[in-house]
């Protein structure tokens, strides 16, 4: 057993973690507010070299490992980012970015993760559908094979970066018949004839970053595109961005329960009630603890996973899962319990906590919510057959 | 970076687990009914390394780590939650602190015994009139020519009533400070003067037993001081980071028992045609204990791994046995809902545990007095 962070990933952290108070952080508020995507940090982001720090060196990232990427998402919103750009970014890096390098060819990889990492081109997923949310294996949106190219037909929804991304991957049936295993996935870019992203939707939280319908309208796209195999769309691609999506695109959710942490502390050490701070009373010392107790646990459990995907280990959808139910319960509690401490301060937007908690309710939404979470890790530990559809 | 145990702590944990199943968890009904722990469960512990950890190979231990005390104490727990408190108990509220602070004659006396299992220990803090609170203790030490006089009450002490030898906190007369005056005091049978009192019955772990003690001028060797003038006070053992983990681990092994009975109980049980565990409401609850029961697992092994590298936390050994102690009793208590009406049954095994899973957040320091250290070093910028 070793929790310890090496000494460069230390440095790494503490810098990311200084560029972002500086830089990014006060960014935030305008860019919520007017719920517009902040290009400015994004570049800044882009030069600082965060937007692909695991993809290899020849492909335009930094080569580093899994804990440390999910350092810098960490650091980055201990910093003081807002949670509508870490999200951005886990999208844009996790979902889009890894989900090439994992399944692309050396032509794919070549074409997009150079741009992708340099911030040129901005990436999404685009698995959710109006009617299929959690439920993926029930996509509608096909793709038929022709000659030279597939014909794309359906909607996405919910599609996080869909307004502004060059290159979404995209997950569609090519054989509704083989249902999940007929499901095949495809590298759509933005100027494909018969794709278009809807308006941007109107969000709770994560207001600055922009999330919108894709739609495809026998939409062209070239037979290379195709990203793996036929029938891997779900199965591998899919899962895998998941797999993402329940443990690393977490770190963002971690680090900010630190930022709000280190606010309440030093609002509750400041605000005098009753002639003392109200550090002083009990009942906010042990909200305090509470949120100490829940950020130490949240923080093992994200970086259990993004070590077991150090490690080689495939798919660890157990740890992933236990860390996406946890993270997004027990973070909602500590953003609950920040506002709380904050009183009427912590409900008006002059003060971030008010935006930290609007961004908080996602994380047990994103990525299959809580209930789905708790169904895989239900059927995983008793090997149950019966925890989707219909015999529920 | 490294999540998982070492080859020797796996090892440890896969020898103690064969042999708490099958010497400890037959009998551990029959442990909570009789109120005793037998002999056999201490020598099966002592056989298999778990009470020589810590204790240095010079005096019959193992030298084992922390990790595999808390790995270890979740197995025992997870058979015999009696067992393990007694053993527990022994080994880190008596047997750490006289690892480190007595004298190498006491140690020669003492620690062999507890290695072999032969010897429970016992720490005698809490008095009638408080726990937590050290600094207003009505229990006094009074130098005399020979040492010490020691006069006042215990309440609810661990193994009280077979502790061949204790450590007893007491006041001493002559401090100068009141922080320096609550100091601790290693008795060894036979202690003229100490007086145990009747079996105080509690609600769960009923096998570890418990009394008051009443102290009469009951007269000690100068020796008896734990480490001397300069010894430690009780506050600062109480504050030791490895204290808190063994409610931990106890609390770990309770939570895995009840959620392996848990899922026992819904894959069996049939409602409407089908098993209650194929029911959202019954998986979905068994969710949620698998992952407290996980994430507890996850904070102690950080504590401990702390300790083994020489940076011990109170904090994290503290967050760890409040997270572990909340969620044993979730734990015992989503047991005994799953099992409906049957788990309500006195002695049954998810009633056992439900009692079993109650004294966490009480026993080591309430979950109240741990919130409130918590809260000290978060606001003080140290954690």
């Amino acid at each position: 057993m070793d929790l310890d962070f090496s000494q460069e990933q230390r440095i790494f952290r503490e810098q990311v973690l200084n560029f972002s108070r500086k830089e990014i952080a006060p960014l935030g508020e305008e860019s919520d507010l007017k719920g517009e995507f902040c290009w400015e940090a994004w570049r800044k982001m882009a030069s600082f070299g965060l937007l692909g720090l695991h993809y290899p060196e020849h492909y335009g990232g930094a080569g580093s490992d899994i804990v440390t990427a999910c350092l810098a998402g960490e650091a980055l919103a201990e910093g003081g980012a807002d949670g509508g750009l870490t999200l951005s970014w886990g999208a844009h890096t996790y979902l889009c970015g890894d989900t090439i390098l994992q399944h692309g060819t050396s032509e794919q990889k070549a074409r997009y993760l150079p741009k992708l990492a340099a911030g040129e081109w901005i990436g999404a997923l685009g698995l959710t559908e109006p009617e299929a949310g959690s439920d993926a294996s029930a996509v509608r949106t096909v793709a038929v094979r022709k000659k030279d190219h597939y014909v794309i037909n359906g909607a996405k929804m919910f599609i996080t970066n869909g307004p502004i991304a060059d290159v979404l991957v995209v997950i569609a049936s090519t054989d509704p018949s083989k249902k999940a295993l007929g499901i095949s996935a495809f590298i759509v870019e933005r100027g494909f004839e018969g794709f278009r992203p809807g308006k941007p939707l109107k969000k709770m939280g994560c207001r600055a970053s922009p999330t919108s319908e894709l739609v495809f309208e026998d939409c062209r796209v070239p037979l290379e595109n195709l990203l793996g195999q036929e029938g891997e769309g779900f199965v591998k691609v899919a899962l895998g961005a998941l797999e993402w999506d329940r443990s690393s695109l977490m770190a963002p959710f971690v680090g900010g329960m630190r930022y709000l942490l280190d606010l309440c502390v030093s609002y509750a050490n400041q605000r005098v009630q009753f002639d003392r701070p109200i550090a002083r009373f009990q009942a906010i010392q042990h909200k305090l603890a509470e949120m100490k107790v829940i950020y130490e646990a949240s923080r093992l459990l994200m970086y259990r996973v993004a070590w077991c995907k150090d490690q080689g280990r495939p798919l660890n959808h157990l740890e992933a899962a236990t860390a996406k139910l946890f993270v997004g319960e027990a973070g909602m509690r500590l953003a609950h319990e920040a506002v709380q401490i904050h009183g009427g301060y912590g409900y008006i937007q002059e003060y971030p906590v008010e935006r930290a908690f609007r961004n908080a309710r996602l994380a047990s939404i994103g990525g299959g919510t809580s209930e789905i979470q708790r169904a895989i890790i239900a059927r995983m530990i008793m090997n149950l057959d019966y925890s989707h559809g219909r015999a529920i | 970076m490294d999540f998982d145990l070492k080859k020797e702590q796996k090892e440890f944990q896969r020898a103690l687990r064969a042999s708490c199943e099958r010497v400890l968890k037959p009998k551990a009904a029959e442990v909570d009914r009789q109120g005793l722990v037998p002999e056999e469960n201490l020598k099966e512990l002592a056989r298999v390394g778990y009470l020589g950890l810590f204790i240095p190979e010079s005096f019959g231990g193992n030298n084992g780590d922390m990790v595999c005390f808390l790995v270890g104490t979740e197995e025992v727990a997870r058979c015999c939650p009696s067992t393990a408190l007694v053993a527990g108990a022994s080994l880190m509220r008596f047997g750490l602190p006289t690892i480190l602070y007595a004298s190498q004659s006491q140690k020669e006396r003492i620690l062999p015994g507890l290695a072999r299992g032969e010897l429970r220990g016992a720490w005698a803090h809490t008095e009638p009139q408080g726990g937590c609170d050290t600094e207003n203790l009505g229990t006094t030490a009074s130098p005399t020519e020979q040492g010490f006089s020691l006069s006042g009450k215990k309440a609810y002490v661990l193994n009280g009533p077979e502790a061949a030898a204790l450590l007893v906190v007491a006041r001493l007369t002559t401090a100068r400070a009141p922080g320096e005056a609550a100091k601790v005091f290693l008795m060894e049978e036979p202690c003229p003067g100490l007086e145990r009192g009747p079996l105080v019955p509690t609600v769960g772990a009923r096998g570890a037993r418990v009394c008051g003690l009443e102290l009469r001028d009951c007269v000690v060797p100068r020796d008896s001081l734990l480490g001397g003038e300069q010894g430690p006070s009780a506050g600062s053992i109480e504050a030791l980071p490895q204290a808190p983990l063994l409610m931990a681990g106890y609390s770990i092994g309770v939570g895995q028992a009840a959620l392996e009975l848990a899922i026992q109980h819904a894959r069996q049980r049939m409602t409407f045609g089908r098993p209650i565990v194929s029911y959202q409401e019954v998986h979905f609850r068994i969710a949620d204990m698998y992952v407290s029961v996980d994430v507890a697992r996850q904070l102690a092994l950080k504590a401990a791994w702390l300790i083994d590298s020489g940076r011990g936390s109170r904090v994290e050994s503290s967050l760890a046995k409040l997270f572990a102690s909340e969620m044993s009793l979730l734990c015992g208590q989503s047991c005994v809902h799953i099992h409906g009406g049957s788990g309500l049954l006195e002695g049954g095994e998810a009633d056992r545990l439900l009692r079993d899973s109650r004294m966490p957040l009480v026993l080591g320091g309430t979950a109240e007095m741990h919130r409130l250290g918590i809260a000290r070093d978060v606001l003080a910028g140290k954690a």
